[in-house]
């Protein structure tokens, strides 16, 4: 075996079993030394770092490596953008806290045309993964530390998921105004990161119950009202005690005015007749509610703790290419996290007023990174309205909050009354 | 391999570093050499290398601090102080 020491980096045969690490935040992964070939990236080669060098925030494994082993990034939990290489066609748990969102993979193309019937086709040409730990199989750690930040965009009652991130941005209505109170939704964000990998990725996320860390039933998809979200019902014990014989069943809700919806069964998406669907939707009325968290405070901690958060996967089929027998298909994940929401309409002088309570369990540094968004002008964390019992958004039915204290003063009055209510 | 050179890399994948990073690379290590044929003797000491990796840490930091190369009596005698932690732990 070729064995090649210069310094931390030490090779043997094909495998770096360890890389030199510099002292900014980056690293630098050869593809060749001295005419010979690395292919391997050794468990542990990266996996430490000194008190002055800089946490890893971008990596870039250049083509031609292979395999990268597992514990291979130990400590570095803040990489956001990933690039592997198309050579890559094994990938271990090589790290478990990266924000990695999208992922380029190698199949088959009758386990393209597979995946193609399983997934939920969008109107505007997104395909929803039916079950990414299948297809995609288990970099589902590297989610873990992944922080939520959304938009939400409010018009006239309708909830509508707005996610813009680096440009990037992503539309979806998640639910019908409810004055019900707190509920549950899932919410999503798309990072425009890029990741590489071969035929022998493991689990990305997506319908991962691992992502609860803790079983979970298959999701449905199934057919409600304008509404994608998600769900999650406690199915025995208590899962806040952290008893891993909990269970979880998550459902999740596509909206009908989006496209084609079926339902999905316990492992592949199913056309379901009009009779079926109906039955389904009977059961998610009488139901369906139940199943959500209503109070917030049984929620275990932060909802975007990871705890809670899942992400959806999605793909193009004209980001599809064909090599060879081969397709090399993109898949984009969006981040989707459980959050409750008490959105009250407030009718006050005669105009309605919508008071958004302060979501109850996410950190400060997470509610600075909401906004709700009225067409150019933006709600930011700035104005949020805080008092004595209270602490959220206030605002009028085109979105525009409220800064008048008296007058906000005057409609949380009113709020507080009807929340008695409510 | 000559268990010299095998000396010379194991001092390298744990200079400077930490018990968890060190316990990796040695297997991996360990996983190498036994897949090119390596005698199954020096495998083994190296696996034993890899679950002593708080020992293999503190002598590498030693190794460091003295700017010293490691020699093979110091190695045995980390496993030993390896096995004797890991037997009290059990």
């Amino acid at each position: 075996m070729w064995e090649y020491i210069n310094g931390e980096t030490v090779v043997l045969g094909d495998t770096l079993l360890r890389g030199a690490r510099g002292k900014d935040d980056s690293i630098s992964i050869p593809a060749w030394i001295d005419g010979h070939a690395i292919r391997r990236i050794g468990s542990g080669a990266f996996s430490e770092r000194t008190d002055d060098q800089g946490i890893l925030t971008e990596l870039t494994v250049p083509e031609g490596i292979c395999e990268i082993a597992s514990d291979a990034f130990v400590n570095d939990t803040d990489i956001g953008h990933l690039v592997l290489p198309e050579s890559l066609s094994r990938a271990e748990n090589f790290r478990s806290n990266w924000k990695i969102l999208d992922v380029r993979r190698r199949m088959r193309r009758e386990d393209y045309e597979r995946l193609l019937a399983d997934s939920l086709h969008f109107w505007d040409g997104r395909y929803l993964l039916a079950s990414p730990h299948r297809e995609i199989a288990s970099l589902d750690q590297i989610y873990r530390d992944v922080n939520v930040c959304p938009v939400r965009y409010i018009e006239r009652g309708m909830y509508r998921l707005y996610v813009e991130y680096a440009g990037e941005s992503f539309q979806e209505n998640t639910s019908r105004f409810s004055s019900r109170g707190p509920k549950c939704y899932g919410i999503t964000e798309m990072l425009p990161l890029t990741k590489e990998s071969g035929t022998d990725n493991s689990r990305i996320a997506g319908e991962d119950p691992d992502i609860l860390h803790m079983p979970c039933e298959p999701s449905e998809v199934c057919r409600t009202e304008d509404v994608l979200g998600i769900g999650f019902c406690p199915i025995r014990g208590d899962y806040r005690k952290g008893d891993p014989r909990d269970r979880m069943r998550r459902q999740s809700y596509i909206s009908r005015g989006i496209g084609e919806v079926i339902r999905r069964g316990a492992y592949r998406m199913q056309p379901v007749d009009a009779a079926a669907q109906k039955n389904h939707d009977d059961q998610i009325r009488c139901n369906g509610i139940k199943w959500f968290y209503e109070n917030p405070d049984t929620l275990p901690g932060n909802p975007y703790d990871i705890k809670s958060a899942v992400s959806l996967g999605f793909f193009r089929k004209e980001e599809t290419r064909f090599a060879g027998n081969d397709a090399v298909v993109h898949f984009c994940f969006y981040k989707a996290a459980v959050f409750w929401m008490g959105l009250t309409e407030v009718v006050y002088a005669g105009r309605q007023y919508f008071v958004a309570a302060q979501q109850h369990m996410l950190k400060d540094q997470s509610v600075a990174a909401w906004s709700i968004r009225d067409g150019e002008s933006w709600i930011a964390a700035d104005d949020i309205f805080q008092t004595e019992g209270f602490r959220g958004w206030v605002f009028d039915a085109q979105g525009k909050a409220l800064r008048d204290a008296g007058q906000v003063e005057a409609i949380l009055r009113k709020y507080h009354f009807l929340s008695l209510f409510s | 391999m000559t268990e010299e050179r095998l000396l010379v890399f194991v001092e390298h994948l744990i200079r400077n570093s930490r018990n968890g990073g060190i316990h990796h690379r040695l297997q991996e290590l360990a996983a190498l050499l036994e897949r090119d044929g390596v005698e199954e003797e020096l495998v083994a000491k190296v696996r034993e290398m890899a679950d002593c990796d708080h020992e293999m840490a503190e002598l590498g930091q030693e190794s460091v601090k003295k700017k010293e190369s490691l020699s093979w009596p110091a190695v045995e005698k980390a496993i030993r102080q390896g096995r004797q932690r890991l037997a009290q732990r059990c």
